[in-house]
């Protein structure tokens, strides 16, 4: 259904984008702008982008408040028992990372500035070593 | 300049850290494989096979990204490898519309609708909206979880699910629109709202509909 205007952006097209919209999922601003302009000339897309937002907001309150049971006390003191014996068992293992830090300053000619910070997993051994 | 520095660590610190940090997720862990399951005592056995899982792998987790999601990426996929299995849940079809969008029939609600939508939100207790939630198909129950109750984007949501994002985006289209008629249903049914025929029934149809 369409609110029967002409319109740049098609109705269908700003309906089936919403979602994304109010998700955050859509990067690309020319195309974030094409929908707001649409929504500025067509009051009945307007409508159902706000009506979208609020059930959204109201989806995520209305989840967010009954979905959060605290683990019952025995699971909590398996857990401890299960990692307490697994810490037991678990023979010593040394992880080395490694952490490199690059940076590239300005030249004479232009403002070239890069910083980066890489940090690589790379080995591990048993600690101590093995007789 | 470049410089490189190494960084050591004992299993007794990682495990120190395993405790401190990835323990603190119990509960938040135990709340999604409850919906996951459906059934307190599956989700202890869960929530404790990821906690065993999460331990023994913990090595490979890089210092610095997203714990939660890393657990969440444990929990999901013990679930669906194990509990799936057992619980012998049927899966979805295998020709899932990646392409929600050409399943969608864009139209504008009218007031009515609306209203009739918010104020069946609003005066829902708690009970009915986890029944809600578990009767949408698993796939949608797990997307729809991850993204309104975790907060987690598509590409997260991907990661952990372990399935594209394009799958992602329409789970959670199907499993929202979903969500939503069947909680207008449930205030319907008990006089929360009034009864709104052709626009539920135009809702059902979409997601239903698996062209």
């Amino acid at each position: 259904m369409s609110c029967g205007d002409k319109h740049e952006t098609a109705c269908a097209e700003v309906l089936n984008s919403v979602g994304l919209l109010i998700d955050g999922e859509i990067t690309e601003t020319s195309l974030v702008h094409n929908i707001e302009i649409h929504l500025e000339e067509c009051p009945p897309c307007k409508s159902e982008m706000k009506h979208e937002r609020h059930m959204h907001e109201l989806l995520h309150d209305v989840l967010t408040r009954s979905c959060c049971e605290k683990a019952p006390e025995d699971l909590h003191m398996a857990l401890a028992t299960q990692i307490a014996t697994l810490r037991s068992q678990s023979v010593d293992f040394m992880t080395e990372y490694r952490r490199t830090e690059i940076s590239i300053q300005v030249d004479e000619f232009g403002t070239i500035e890069h910083h980066e910070i890489t940090i690589e997993h790379t080995q591990e051994y048993r600690f101590p070593p093995e007789e | 300049m470049t410089s490189t520095e190494l960084v050591k660590e004992s299993s007794e610190e990682r495990n120190l850290r395993f405790e401190r940090d990835a323990l603190a997720f119990t509960d938040q862990l135990y709340s999604a494989a409850l919906r996951y399951t459906k059934n307190p005592h599956d989700a202890k056995d869960l929530v404790q096979d990821t906690f065993l899982k999460a331990f023994s792998s913990f090595h490979q987790f890089e210092p610095g990204t997203n714990l939660k999601a890393w657990l969440y990426r444990v929990l999901t996929t013990t679930f669906i490898n194990s509990y799936r299995k057992a619980q012998r849940q049927p899966l979805l079809a295998n020709n899932e519309v990646e392409d929600w969008q050409l399943a969608a029939s864009a139209s504008h609600t009218s007031d009515q609708g609306k209203s009739a939508e918010i104020e069946a939100l609003e005066r829902m207790p708690d009970s009915d909206v986890k029944r809600a939630l578990q009767e949408i198909p698993e796939d949608f129950r797990i997307a729809v979880y991850l993204a309104d109750v975790e907060g987690f984007s598509y590409k997260e949501i991907a990661d952990i699910a372990g399935v594209p994002a394009g799958t992602v985006m329409s789970r959670l289209h199907r499993g929202r629109k979903a969500l939503r008629l069947l909680l207008t249903d449930y205030a319907t049914e008990r006089g929360y709202v009034k009864s709104q025929p052709g626009n539920t029934d135009a809702m059902s149809r979409e997601v239903e509909e698996t062209p």
